[in-house]
């Protein structure tokens, strides 16, 4: 049996899908990162499924390749079930996707992910009322801590086995874009209450992120710590990296004589492995870590954003922001073509 | 008839209709902004930088060119 994941960008698709498949997939801030689709064997329930995680998509009839190929994929006759997973704190939005896949006449559940969050946002959702109006299995999700994977993913399973559809008509007919506007947004309206919502510190932070002085000097501090800390690390790693390799070429080239074309061929394999290892890793490793824990805090969408203006000024758009820090240190690593 | 660059942060204003052709209403539909949506205006950036809105309890940046492109109406008698 094969099922797919389906959901739009930074909805946690990815996230779920590692949960299961237990390697590393892609997961990133800016939308649209996941570009090819990964796929997985694994078991559940006692059966081994094959899983495949489709690359982003806010909606199936789109222009980009990627959601192409996630749309040409799943009226395909190779998906038994589709997972929808929607970000619950942005179910409106959501939902318009999910009324593309239930005309597909394919098993969907749709997995609400990001409770959590939608819980600090104060919003109630009623799970079941969706549920009996959407004619379809809706069950509650958060990835990230693990919480409803097992629940959504043996229900699939029992929808792949009945093969069983949804039972609303309603949503059978494929209807255009506005329509589903309307429908996802008179269905919010319908089944998630707005309760209190929990002042976070992150609204206030944003205030001074964001700020059109304060947010600058922040971010000429952040740049700041990170390239000192990169930079920290790295003069730390390296010697101690280039003496061993040092020691190494020495004993090995020792039985070889000296201007040979042999010494000259180990010498160069040598350099070149030990300029990899030592020279660059000592930088790259405390690099990607730090970029890595920028992405993971959110900063990047904000650098980004007061990047904008001064990138348009060279051609670029503010999301170009990384692969230029990325270049700063080492111009291998600002061309590789990253999907970002 | 304004458009949305040519509001000034903290109003409330709905969407009309979108200047431009195709490629822009799929990229802003995509976004969730349609005709008929309440946009709030958060922030501008500096520098001739990105708005950024509030539309359906999402926060979005647009460039000034696209913000350009959306016609918009102020909301009077808005709820909190």
């Amino acid at each position: 049996m094969r099922i797919a994941l389906i959901g739009q960008p930074n909805c946690g698709k990815s996230t779920l899908f590692n949960q299961v498949a237990g390697y590393k997939a892609e997961t990133g801030n800016f939308s649209g990162t996941t570009v090819k689709y990964t796929e997985s064997k694994v078991r559940v329930g006692g059966q081994v499924v094959e899983f495949i995680d489709l690359p982003g998509a806010y909606t199936l009839e789109a222009q980009s390749h990627a959601e192409r190929e996630a749309a040409s994929y799943l009226r395909s006759n190779e998906v038994d079930v589709v997972i929808n997973v929607v970000d619950a704190s942005r179910l409106a939005l959501g939902l318009e996707l999910t009324l593309e896949l239930l005309p597909l006449n394919k098993p969907v559940i749709v997995a609400l992910n990001m409770m959590d969050e939608a819980d600090r946002l104060g919003l109630h959702i009623d799970g079941p009322g969706l549920q009996a109006e959407l004619g379809t299995p809706v069950l509650p999700l958060v990835a990230s801590k693990g919480r409803g994977v097992k629940g959504v993913f043996l229900k699939a399973l029992e929808e792949g086995k009945n093969g069983h559809k949804s039972s609303a008509p309603k949503y059978k007919e494929r209807e255009l874009a506005g329509e589903r506007h309307g429908q996802a947004r008179m269905l919010t309206q319908k089944f998630v209450q707005q309760g209190e919502r929990r002042v976070s510190h992150r609204d206030r932070f944003d205030e001074v992120l964001l700020h059109p002085f304060w947010g600058y000097v922040v971010l000429l501090f952040v740049l700041y710590v990170f390239f000192q800390a990169v930079y920290g690390v790295g003069q730390l790693i390296e010697p101690p990296l280039l003496a061993f390799f040092d020691a190494i070429m020495q004993g090995a080239l020792s039985p070889f004589a000296a201007d040979t074309l042999l010494s000259e061929v180990i010498l160069g394999v040598m350099q070149g492995v030990a300029a990899g290892i030592a020279i660059v890793l000592p930088y790259l490793l405390p690099f990607l870590f730090g970029l890595g824990i920028l992405e993971d805090i959110g900063y990047l969408p904000r650098l980004a954003f007061l990047m904008d203006a001064l990138m348009h000024h060279i051609g670029l758009h503010g999301k170009a922001i990384v692969p230029f820090i990325l270049g700063y240190g080492c111009n291998v690593r600002q061309s590789c073509p990253r999907g970002r | 008839m304004k458009t949305l660059l040519q509001i000034t942060p903290g109003l409330s204003v709905r969407v009309i209709d979108f200047d431009g052709g195709i490629n822009l209403r799929s990229k802003l539909t995509q976004y969730g902004i349609y005709p008929g949506d309440s946009l709030r205006l958060l922030r501008r950036a500096p520098l001739g930088g990105p708005l950024l809105v509030e539309c359906n309890e999402r926060e979005i940046a647009l460039g000034r060119g696209v913000a350009d492109k959306i016609i918009v109406e102020i909301e009077t008698c808005e709820s909190p």
